[in-house]
């Protein structure tokens, strides 16, 4: 679509109408995105697209790379150079990219990735999929390390939490995954465009940065560490530590009439928003059904999912993907000792179709009986 | 629920599809409506067949999928015959008949409302073949009084931002065509 969104920040404020692959890029540039690599892929091309535009009217950088893994290690010299940087790309892409990804976690150095996921494996298709789970939340390139991956289901929250990702990327030093998908990034709805203000009071400055060493110690960007004193070791456990601490700082989710519910439907992305339809149409039919959506599936929001079977003993589970099954090991991990096996159930689709409210509610009419 | 109107705008690649979509989009966040907006994407192309899809809701709009359009605007024969079943019986349909064939229309009105729109040579007499999508959003908006007129106008400064070569002027003078119904 996007509408004209102009220097002069008019539209601040006010109700706009971008595509979630627009949305990103508008908070991205807010948040002071100094500059954008990638290469366009069906569905996530609008967002290269909206930074070619906009970023040439700011005097920032925009590349559009000869390759993914060109695009990647852009990302990785820009943000060893402390600047604020991001890229963007859909399933194949992200994959082409793994090897840069793994440097930039290896190196902890800040930056926003983007995935507006479509069906796999390989070529798939072009469809909305959450096929990409697995890829995102346990690293995805080689090694031992994580990303903070936000997950949106809406345009408003594509909007916030690509502002957030610039600040956690920045405060834990660390890639930050926005994971998006062929219906996230494709879809219109209005939303508040509000200006960037940061998340944490105390923002780290980037004394780590490359920025010539002139009248100072070299800053040193590496991720070989040849010799076993070398402290690959202490790398890792170091990196483990931070990820211990954004596990209890920063997992985030939301519960829709989950009290009393006889079953609770976990989701999210777009799934999410399907779901949330179909349970509207249940709890009208006297259906006790509620919604546990995880808003951060790495960190996962595991604890809240034990709290919630606290207080609901009774409750039954069922998990909706767009995927043959990838969160549905984390739900069976965190609620293995305190769920029933048989009473966490799976709704999946292969990436050739997405759910729909009617199937979801047949679905859960099939489960309660 | 009840408020929620589901509209299908078909028709093929180049003839306003997506835009007809952006214009009646505007127009909804004009009136303070909630609004949700798909188009088919993918490997489209200039007389390909488009689709777009917008939810108007005065309630909270959860689901991005739409599976029975409660209104449609269809723009030629190839997207009539493919959707026109997939219409939830007795909506509205606006059909373009300088491109869709009496015959064929006649075949499928069954329990449609169909209006039929002889909109692209309007629109070519008008001057300009491509507000042919205009002229039917304005049918599209008087028939079924989806939104007020006053904040289609204002959609339509938003889609076509007066600076574009008068495009913003002959679209308005479209709808109104279209809204007036004086074709």
């Amino acid at each position: 679509m996007p509408e004209t969104i102009d220097k002069k920040s008019s539209s601040v404020g006010k109700k706009v109408l971008l595509k979630g692959n627009e949305a990103v890029a508008e908070a991205a540039i807010k948040a002071g995105c100094d500059a954008y690599f990638a290469y366009p892929i069906t569905p996530q091309t609008e967002t290269a697209e909206y930074f070619s535009k906009r970023m040439v009217d700011l005097n920032r950088i925009f590349i559009q790379a000869e390759s993914e893994v060109a695009a990647i290690n852009m990302v990785f010299g820009a943000s060893a150079a402390g600047a604020r940087v991001m890229t963007s790309s859909s399933s194949p892409g992200i994959s082409l990219k793994q090897e840069g990804i793994s440097y930039i976690a290896g190196a902890e150095l800040p930056c926003v990735l983007i995935n507006v996921v479509r069906g796999g494996p390989g070529l798939g298709n072009i469809l909305p999929s959450q096929a990409d789970y697995f890829q995102t939340t346990r690293g995805g390139g080689h090694g031992d390390y994580r990303c903070i991956t936000l997950v949106p289901n809406s345009i408003q929250e594509c909007y916030d939490m690509t502002m957030a990702a610039f600040d956690l990327a920045d405060y834990y030093r660390m890639p930050v995954f926005i994971l998006s998908d062929g219906i996230i990034g494709q879809m219109v709805e209005p939303f508040v465009m509000h200006e960037y203000s940061p998340m944490f009071a105390n923002m780290p400055k980037k004394d780590w940065a490359l920025t010539g060493c002139k009248g100072r110690e070299p800053n040193v960007v590496r991720t070989l560490y040849m010799s076993p004193a070398d402290g690959l070791e202490q790398l890792n456990r170091r990196l483990f530590a931070k990820y211990e601490k954004i596990e209890a700082e920063y997992r985030d989710c939301q519960q829709i009439s989950c009290d009393g519910a006889d079953l609770i439907i976990i989701a999210y992305g777009a799934t999410s928003r399907i779901a949330k339809a179909a349970i509207k149409k249940l709890n009208k039919n006297g259906k006790k059904v509620g919604l546990f959506r995880p808003k951060t599936v790495w960190p996962w929001p595991g604890p809240e999912l034990v709290e919630l079977v606290k207080n609901n003993k009774k409750a039954k589970f069922l998990v909706i993907e767009m995927s043959m099954g990838q969160m549905i090991e984390d739900v069976k991990l965190s609620l293995m000792d305190v769920v029933k096996k048989d009473w966490i159930y799976f709704y999946g689709m292969g990436g050739g179709w997405c759910p729909t409210p009617e199937t979801i509610c047949e679905k859960v009419n099939e489960v309660l009986g | 629920m009840s408020t929620e109107k589901n509209v299908l705008i078909a028709g093929f690649g180049g003839q306003g599809v997506v835009m007809a979509g952006n214009v009646l989009a505007y127009a909804a966040v004009e009136a303070g409506k909630n609004l949700l907006a798909t188009v088919s994407y993918g490997a489209e192309m200039r007389g390909g067949t488009a689709r777009a899809n917008i939810t108007i809701s005065d309630e909270e709009i959860d689901s991005p999928i739409v599976e029975v359009p409660n209104v449609a605007m269809i723009m030629n024969a190839p997207s009539f015959a493919k959707y026109i079943e997939t219409i939830e019986p007795g909506s509205h349909v606006i059909v373009n008949s300088s491109m869709i064939d009496d015959e064929l229309i006649k075949s499928k009105d069954g329990d449609l409302k169909i209006t039929k729109v002889d909109a692209t040579n309007h629109a070519i007499k008008m001057g300009n073949i491509k507000v042919a999508n205009i002229i039917m959003l304005g049918v599209l908006v008087k028939t079924t009084g989806i939104i007020d007129r006053d904040s289609i106008i204002n959609g339509l400064q938003r889609a076509f931002r007066k600076d574009k070569k008068g495009l913003y002027y002959i679209n308005v003078q479209a709808f109104e065509i279209g809204y007036s119904t004086k074709l």
